[in-house]
């Protein structure tokens, strides 16, 4: 049994999720109170959203780079429409068709143009920060709405926010979709080996869009509540974000080679994302701090995923 | 050894037999020796010069040149260690936290002494962080994509740790000059260091047999592990040369800016990929050129400069970089004998890092054969 969960992909970051947590309760109790609880699940939901669909994907053998800038726009998006007086039932879908869109938009440049993955998406991150930019003029949009703030911030009970129930029924959707239908299926064949999924008749055009889609509705999520949770909408919502999800999801297990992808993982790594930073906080160090635990973690997780393993002939390297 | 065969792989000579071009990139790919492939950042090139020579004039100003070729040293000497990265089939993200952190380094240390040992000191840390990147890739055999990742999250942190989060102001003069001085006022420092740095990574490149090993490593790992080439020490050694350049690249913005702060190059690392791509080089690695990478770093400088001086709107530049990102990398794939919207044949293939070619597949093939030696 323990050998069992110690062989999962997901060990380490659960491992070091652990670790974090006795750490920072043992130092300061305050850790553990539920306002600190509160903000942790918060900010991990917002971060695990675009995590699950990063982790799809990856588990393709692609990669978005431009999540963290569909994040800022739907983010953007939805607070000028609110703040043009939208009803917010409305204003909602509004904002996770941004999603849909750009996400739409990547897919079609990917298997139109034929460019990878990696460089379509790096043209629309620039793209869409644009557009962020050209509709606030880099000013930040006020979301003057209690509604949207609570469906984010509110408390369901148990000391949890409503970010965490938004959280579960993406994951229980996306969790679905990846590991009990054809699509999810297509997802990992595509990702395990691509001249073996063209072989076997997949239709690799309609996952990848679908594929793209779908991290694209995930990311226009993560934006909305983020700018809900800030109460305001900015270009600096979502800025940087396309790194770290694809670090919570490595840390989560998932690799870059493709094939496979752990969406329990990437959640525990956005806890474990989250937890550090108001760990930090709690025990009084600088928030300068995070990025280097952070960091520490992702590269030390890989290490010792990249030994325990062993299965990599002597002196061959991934690259 | 067989280079020959991999450097055949790698490079797959275009097919001359074209009957009837059409179109501008098939036209470049028949009467110049520049690859299709490569074509769109020279097509790029020339319509907007010719464009901003008719909408922006004073973009031919003397003052202007030197203003975008500053800004494309800048930009092309870390562009150039990325090149030689991506060309071995690595990358580094961490290059946008060494641009903060060396200059800091660099100027704690040695800040009070002369500029010629600041900027050594910036190389050198530099240098010494693209060890620790290159150790994380070879002997924790971590990818470098995420090894960098993980660096990139910790250098930036060290980098606003040591500067408590605070710029520091530069005040000698030499490394003033170094950001903003220029030659017959036209040619900055910085530029000529440029075209200094291209020089010696063609050399590495193409003159020295560990360039042989990087291009073959980078088009295929996996053969050139079975030859027995020093995997180890190509990789270490590739990311100290990206570190050392991404040190440099990092004092000459210090010294432009006259401050260093741990995020005076916020996207550094992507805009650096973005200028290596546009360029014409392979994300799969195993091929490509400096030229293309100056050539992209200067594209870029000239579009940012040039919409400044047709007065619109600077965010503008955004939209612009994603634009000659798709434009570059779709134009010389147009048109009579290019590989877009050609319907008959290979079906579509495409990876997340790199575009799968046929040449890659070649190499893949020569892969599962042992070598015979």
């Amino acid at each position: 049994m323990i050998r069992r969960m110690l062989a999962a992909d997901s060990a380490a970051a659960v491992m070091a999720l652990i670790g974090v947590f006795v750490i920072f309760s043992s130092i300061n109790s305050r850790f553990l109170s539920s306002l600190n609880i509160n903000g942790i699940v918060v900010s991990a939901s917002i971060s695990a959203i675009t995590g699950l669909g990063m982790t799809l994907i990856i588990a393709m053998r692609a990669l978005d780079l431009s999540v963290g800038s569909i994040m800022g726009l739907s983010a953007i998006v939805v607070a000028e429409l609110l703040s043009a007086g939208e009803p917010l039932l409305l204003v909602i879908p509004i904002g996770l068709l941004v999603g849909v869109g750009l996400g739409l938009f990547n897919g079609l440049l990917i298997v139109l143009l034929r460019l990878p993955s990696f460089v379509a998406t790096l043209a629309t991150l620039s793209m869409i920060l644009g557009m962020e930019l050209l509709i606030t003029h880099g000013e930040t949009v006020t979301i003057h709405n209690g509604v949207l703030n609570r469906m984010v911030t509110g408390s369901i009970g148990y000391h949890m926010p409503a970010a965490a129930a938004v959280a579960a029924v993406v994951f229980g959707t996306v969790g679905l979709i990846f590991y009990r239908t054809p699509f999810g299926r297509h997802v990992v064949a595509i990702g395990g080996d691509i001249r073996a999924a063209i072989g076997a008749g997949i239709n690799v055009t309609r996952v990848t869009i679908g594929a793209f889609v779908l991290v694209g509705v995930c990311a226009a999520l993560s934006g909305l509540m983020a700018g809900a949770e800030l109460q305001n909408a900015d270009s600096t919502i979502g800025a940087g974000a396309e790194l770290t999800a694809i670090a919570v999801v490595v840390v989560g297990g998932t690799s870059l080679t493709g094939g496979r992808g752990n969406l329990f993982g990437t959640i525990c790594a956005s806890v474990l994302l989250a937890a550090i930073k108001a760990g930090l906080n709690v025990v009084n160090v600088s928030s300068l701090y995070e990025d280097l635990v952070f960091g520490s973690i992702l590269i030390v997780a890989l290490m010792v995923d990249g030994l325990r393993r062993g299965t990599r002939r002597k002196g061959m390297l991934v690259v | 050894m067989r280079f020959k065969e991999l450097e055949v792989a790698g490079g797959a000579p275009e097919d001359k037999r074209v009957s009837r071009p059409i179109g501008l990139a098939a036209w470049l790919s028949v009467h110049t020796k520049i690859r299709r492939d490569r074509s769109g950042v020279w097509i790029l090139n020339v319509v907007i010069l010719i464009f901003l020579a008719f909408a922006a004039p004073n973009f031919f100003r003397v003052g202007n040149i030197e203003a975008v070729l500053n800004d494309t040293a800048i930009l092309g000497i870390g562009a150039a260690g990325m090149t030689v990265l991506i060309i071995a089939g690595a990358f580094d993200l961490s290059v946008t936290a060494i641009m903060g952190l060396a200059p800091i380094v660099a100027l704690l240390v040695a800040g009070n002494t002369g500029g010629v040992l600041i900027v050594l000191v910036s190389v050198m840390s530099g240098a010494a962080l693209g060890i620790v990147n290159g150790l994380v890739v070879t002997r924790g055999r971590v990818a470098p994509f995420v090894a960098t990742l993980g660096t990139l999250f910790v250098f930036g942190s060290v980098g606003a740790i040591i500067s408590k989060g605070n710029a520091l102001t530069v005040t000698n003069g030499l490394l003033l000059q170094l950001g903003s001085g220029a030659v017959l006022e036209v040619i900055p420092y910085s530029f000529l260091i440029m075209l200094g740095v291209c020089g010696l990574c063609y050399v590495l490149l193409r003159r020295l047999q560990i360039g042989r090993w990087v291009r073959a490593a980078g088009s295929n790992l996996r053969a050139a592990h079975v030859n027995g080439i020093d995997l180890h020490t190509v990789y270490l050694g590739m990311f100290v040369v990206s570190g050392a350049l991404t040190g440099l690249a990092g004092i000459i913005l210090t010294g432009y800016l006259a401050s260093a702060d741990a995020t005076q190059a916020p996207n550094y690392n992507l805009n650096a990929i973005a200028a290596v791509v546009v360029g014409g080089t392979s994300l799969a690695g195993g091929e490509g050129t400096l030229l293309g990478t100056v050539l992209a770093s200067w594209l870029f400088a000239v579009v940012n400069n040039g919409l400044v001086l047709l007065g619109v709107n600077s965010y503008w530049q955004y939209l612009a970089t994603g634009v000659i990102l798709i434009l570059a990398l779709s134009l010389g794939l147009l048109g009579a004998g290019g590989t877009l919207w050609r319907r008959a044949g290979a079906p579509t293939l495409f990876s997340a890092i790199g575009q799968e070619d046929e040449a890659s597949g070649n190499a893949a093939n020569a892969a599962t054969a042992p070598a015979d030696e």
